[in-house]
């Protein structure tokens, strides 16, 4: 339905939808204005109709709007993304906050970092147990929707905005389903095995936190089977993930989970990983597909592997000074 | 081509996808996999699922393991399907695919944790590891807990929804699991969440006559199980 609204002033509202205030019209009575992504809306109160506005004009001192009207205008759905930034709470240690991360510069999503250091269990604040009580990272808060699970957050991500290539959440029922299948695949395999195995081993010790050989025994045994599975099925068939020519949001999360091995010993990284041609050149072509941005999002995580290393250096110069002596 | 779908009734994945093509009318064919004679490992299934695991869907030329991805994908493929089981609104499917996520490191562990620690480990005559049982168990009522405060605080079913979705056939199939351990325990770990157990028979309703239907393998073993503890508990009053 077509209309014309006559007003004297406009009060445009950038804001997140609805908060009316009226503004007398001397047509169709009270409306109100919004700024919706880059167009106008008006919200015919009097009729309770929601319009697009086309054009706005002024003629003698009064603003003539052409409104299409609709009643089917979504408008709960419609964002100003100009005026809202998407907020990521993680950290560059946590595997799935730099696949977030990486995500959102590959794709250009505009976001606000925002550090959660767990070491200092800044995760366990009551400022942080609003965001998500589960007192995990990442999450993000985009307007009203809190969401935590980093393949959750990925999903929406690539629906929620339209610059995301396709590649990464494909629409194709086949393709997405097997992207879906091998992140639920993940929890229980490779992340359970990779970050258990260098958390129990490295990082548990370092904070003084107790680790028990037998919980480090399966943790490593479950990631050498996870990484056989990469190389032989998951990877058989492309050069990413579930036979795709082209990197999905599996890819990074995947990816992001081996990097964590950096931080092992070169001894152990490259017994564990080293059998593995495929799963290598594979975590290559991923930081590739995203580069720059998947090297700067892994510095953190590169100068703890390098200040790690120096530490087991010293401490083993010192055992064998110890021993000559 | 009929969906090819290999599952037994014995698993909290497999019970989901099927009560799921019932309720939606999707023709199937049912292909027990006997996970406790390890059919899972036998070649001919490998040929199917590399991974050996259970559910796996065959659909024409398509094959599919993981049952989130499965259950997905039938919502998706099935026009049949009714909306609520996988809403199409971005925020509202956000928040299911959050609660799925959680699931496998949260109630599918600790369950699991509890169930092979307090059950199959006995039945099997293997030594009973405390420190192990101990941390499943504090997996579970972890898990129970937010549950009950948080994926149930706004509404029956999961992420304050007022129908079921797939995480509530899921995570409620997982729930039924408990089911195996003795009436005891299974009161003992349960009755503190009120809203948990009014989920639970919520998903049953809305899933009648199937849900019943299909967990009636469950019951059976169940009873079977209690009953077989309970023998081995009497011979060892009388030793």
């Amino acid at each position: 339905m077509y209309g014309i609204l006559w007003c004297r002033a406009l009060q445009p509202r950038t804001a997140q939808l609805p908060r009316p205030r009226a503004n007398r019209g001397p047509n169709v009575g009270t409306f109100s204005m919004w700024y919706a992504r880059d167009r106008r809306y008006i919200l015919l109160e009097t009729i309770d109709a929601w319009a697009e506005c086309l054009n706005t004009s002024t003629v003698d001192g009064m603003i003539r709007l052409e409104l299409f009207v609709t009643s089917n205008l979504q408008l709960k759905k419609v964002k100003d993304r100009s005026e809202m930034v998407v907020k990521v709470y993680g950290e560059r240690m946590s595997e799935p906050s730099r696949a977030v991360i990486i995500f959102c510069k590959v794709n250009g999503i505009e976001f606000e970092e925002i550090e959660i250091d767990v070491l200092k269990n800044q995760n366990y604040s009551p400022e942080y147990k609003e965001i998500n009580p589960m007192n995990q990272i990442p999450a993000i808060v985009d307007g009203d929707l809190k969401l935590f699970e980093s393949h959750a957050i990925l999903i929406y991500l690539s629906c929620a905005f339209p610059q995301v290539a396709s590649h990464w959440y494909p629409s194709d029922v086949y393709k997405r389903a097997k992207i879906h299948s091998v992140l639920d695949w993940h929890h229980s395999f490779l992340r359970r095995g990779a970050a258990g195995f260098v958390f129990n081993s490295l990082l548990a010790p370092l904070s003084g936190i107790r680790s028990y050989p037998q919980v480090i025994i399966q943790a490593e045994e479950i990631l050498l089977r996870s990484l056989s599975k990469l190389e032989h099925t998951w990877l058989k068939d492309g050069p990413f993930l579930a036979g795709n020519s082209q990197p999905s949001i599996a890819d990074l999360i995947l990816a992001c989970e081996i990097m964590q091995l950096e931080l092992l010993s070169e001894k152990d990284h490259d017994r564990i990983l080293g059998p593995y041609m495929k799963v290598l050149q594979w975590v290559e072509d991923t930081k590739s597909a995203t580069a720059p941005h998947f090297d700067e999002v892994h510095e953190l995580l590169f100068e703890s592997q390098k200040r790690f290393r120096e530490q087991r250096a010293t401490k083993s110069r010192k055992t064998q000074v110890k021993s000559k002596m | 081509m009929t969906l090819k779908l290999y599952c037994d009734r014995m698993s909290q994945p497999s019970r989901a996808i099927l009560i799921f093509c019932k309720m939606n009318g999707i023709d199937f064919e049912e292909i027990t996999i006997n996970i406790l004679k390890n059919e899972q490992h036998a070649p001919e299934y490998k040929a199917i699922n590399p991974m050996s695991q259970v559910p796996t869907i065959v659909d024409g030329d398509f094959t599919l393991f993981e049952s989130h991805a499965i259950l997905i994908y039938l919502s998706c493929k099935y026009p049949g399907v009714a909306s609520h089981w996988y809403p199409s609104d971005l925020v509202e499917r956000a928040k299911v695919h959050s609660a799925l996520d959680w699931h496998h490191a949260n109630l599918r562990r600790g369950s699991v944790g509890v169930i092979v620690n307090n059950v199959l480990l006995p039945l099997n005559g293997l030594p009973f590891n405390a420190q192990a049982a101990e941390e499943a168990e504090k997996t579970l009522v972890k898990a129970l807990t937010i549950l009950e405060t948080f994926w149930l605080k706004d509404g029956p079913f999961l992420t304050g929804r007022s129908q079921p979705s797939i995480a509530d056939l899921n995570l409620v199939s997982e729930v039924m699991e408990l089911q195996l351990l003795s009436e005891k325990e299974h009161d003992r770990l349960l009755s503190p969440f009120k809203k948990v157990l009014q989920w639970v028979e919520d998903t049953k309703s809305a899933t009648a006559p199937y849900f019943e239907e299909i967990h009636g393998v469950l019951y059976k073993a169940r009873d079977e199980f209690r009953a077989l503890m309970a023998a081995k508990s009497g011979e060892n009053d009388l030793k």
